[in-house]
């Protein structure tokens, strides 16, 4: 019943083959050398660009079924932003995304950090912000209208922060760490273009600065937008976050690297599916040679 | 009078609202009040989440209560689903009720099954997906067609191409990843995303018009 078609190898050994080989390089590292790609190298350079007190939105868009490639890219920006004394707005648009959002701040600005001096100056967050799109429209034109408080319940004309955060045109850099709908599209379609050229200090295109984290599946959808300079950088996928630790490592020498381990453990994976291909291909041309229907 | 509060109303209130709408993005300036007024009206879909928040829980329960009392397909998973909700709910309120502040965190034990249980059931789903791809790669990957094989080449250069044992093997792997990925690619994802679009305008023209009106359910 689970045999597979083709060379006839039950499916349930191919599982097994593919747990043991991927979890050999996490228990002893292959360290294969890491090549950081430009969509990552541009995400990295255009953060570090910015000047120390400008606004960056961090927007947790994703669910626990993505966290391995999307809290990597998260935090490892958040820490970037940190160490360059930018001041953040994290928010969340899936419901999903404002406990796992949480976490992360955590990790970068330490337990207990809404209660730490800096939260409400150099940090905020927001929580979830229902309505999806609509949600996502009403922060870019009034923060103040979509959410009255924060995660925390502190109302926001409390926090001194959100005093310099009345929309879009506030902001200096939209970090979007996304795994679906709505993510990096609906800020261009209802943010980045609701409020193009509202703000000096963007690019001559007039679009707010985008910046995206994505699982890998969804990057091909992103580069007509890329092309259009709309996303400025990307992080694709485990890999990119990987790749942007790398360059935290070499910078900072950041500590909470947690891709970068899981790279050689990806890069097994890979050579083991064009593997399977190689085999099913074999197997098929074989069968059909032999008089077989093939599969 | 049946057909005037199914039918009519919500077609004009889908008219009005939408044309408000388009007029507010696309004939108002920014920061004019006209514009700002606008904003507080998709500021209130709050009110309209929260309404379908609760309507999907009546829904929820009623439908697996139903399925219990008639011993229905897998009517013992319902009684799993009726109690988690329950469970959560429960958790949930009483964290809210006992502390003053922490909205979403209320409560230590509602945070807990959220991050310890919640996240990590989920995430075990999703990479299963791994598997899945190497079984069905095995699989359905041949080069039965001159179509088929050049998605099986492409496939295999992406494969190489995003993980560093592919720039171990050989640096100009990563190289054609990203040609790949912002060439071919990207043309044939600008021509999808650009007829996408004009398919959702010519919809949404049809649904202000109330010449769509299969989201209002079957006309009976």
């Amino acid at each position: 019943m689970s045999t597979s078609k083709g060379a006839g190898i039950d499916r349930r050994y191919l599982y097994i083959l593919l747990f043991i080989l991927a979890s050999i390089p996490i228990l002893y590292p292959l360290n294969l050398p890491v090549t950081i790609g430009e969509h990552s190298r541009l995400v990295f350079e255009l953060t570090d660009a910015l000047p120390a007190g400008s606004i960056v939105v961090s927007s947790f868009d994703f669910g626990p079924a993505t966290i391995t490639e999307n809290r990597p890219q998260a935090k490892a920006h958040l820490f970037h932003c940190k160490e360059l004394g930018l001041r953040v707005v994290a928010v969340a648009f899936w419901a999903a995304g404002g406990p796992l959002g949480h976490s992360v701040l955590t990790d970068v600005y330490g337990e207990g950090y809404e209660l730490s001096e800096e939260y409400g100056t150099e940090i905020v967050f927001l929580g979830y912000i229902p309505g999806a799109e609509v949600g996502m429209q009403t922060f870019g034109d009034d923060p103040w209208q979509a959410k009255g408080t924060d995660h925390f319940g502190t109302a926001i004309a409390d926090l001194p922060l959100m005093q310099e955060v009345r929309s879009a045109a506030d902001v200096d850099l939209w970090g979007e760490w996304t795994s679906g709908t709505p993510g990096e599209q609906q800020v261009i379609q209802f943010v980045q273009g609701r409020h193009q050229g509202e703000n000096p200090g963007w690019p001559e295109t007039g679009y707010m600065p985008l910046v995206v984290g994505s699982t890998a599946v969804s990057v091909p959808g992103m580069m007509p937008f890329y092309q259009a300079e709309q996303i400025l950088g990307i992080l694709n996928g485990l890999a990119g976050g990987g790749e942007y630790e790398l360059q935290l490592v070499d910078a900072y020498d950041y500590a909470l690297v947690a891709a970068l381990p899981l790279l050689d453990s990806q890069s097994v994976g890979h050579v083991l599916i064009i593997v399977f291909i190689a085999i099913g291909n074999i197997g098929w041309a074989i069968s059909k040679s032999g008089g077989g229907r093939g599969a | 009078m049946s057909l005037v509060i199914k039918r009519y109303i919500p077609l004009a209130i889908t008219f009005i609202m939408g044309f408000t709408m388009v007029i507010a993005t696309y004939f108002l300036a920014p920061d004019t009040p006209a514009r700002e007024a606008s904003t507080l009206l998709t500021a209130t879909v709050d009110i309209l989440v929260v309404t379908a928040g609760v309507l999907g829980l009546v829904a929820l329960l009623r439908h697996h209560s139903v399925n219990i009392s008639r011993r229905g397909r897998y009517w013992q998973y319902s009684i799993i689903t009726i109690a988690g909700v329950v469970f959560y709910l429960i958790i949930g309120f009483y964290g809210v009720a006992t502390h003053e502040r922490y909205y979403m965190y209320a409560s230590e034990l509602f945070s807990w099954f959220y991050s310890d249980v919640y996240v990590h059931m989920d995430a075990t789903i999703f990479s299963m997906l791994a598997f899945f791809i190497a079984s069905a790669a095995y699989r359905a990957f041949r080069l039965r067609s001159v179509e088929a094989s050049v998605l099986l080449i492409v496939g295999a250069l992406m494969l190489l191409g995003r993980a560093p044992i592919g720039a171990v093997i050989w640096e100009g792997f990563p190289t054609i990843a990203q040609w790949l990925l912002d060439v071919p690619n990207a043309a044939g994802n600008r021509a999808i995303t650009i007829g996408i679009a004009v398919g959702a305008i010519s919809l949404a023209i049809r649904q202000l018009l109330g010449v769509e009106r299969g989201y209002l359910g079957p006309e009976r």
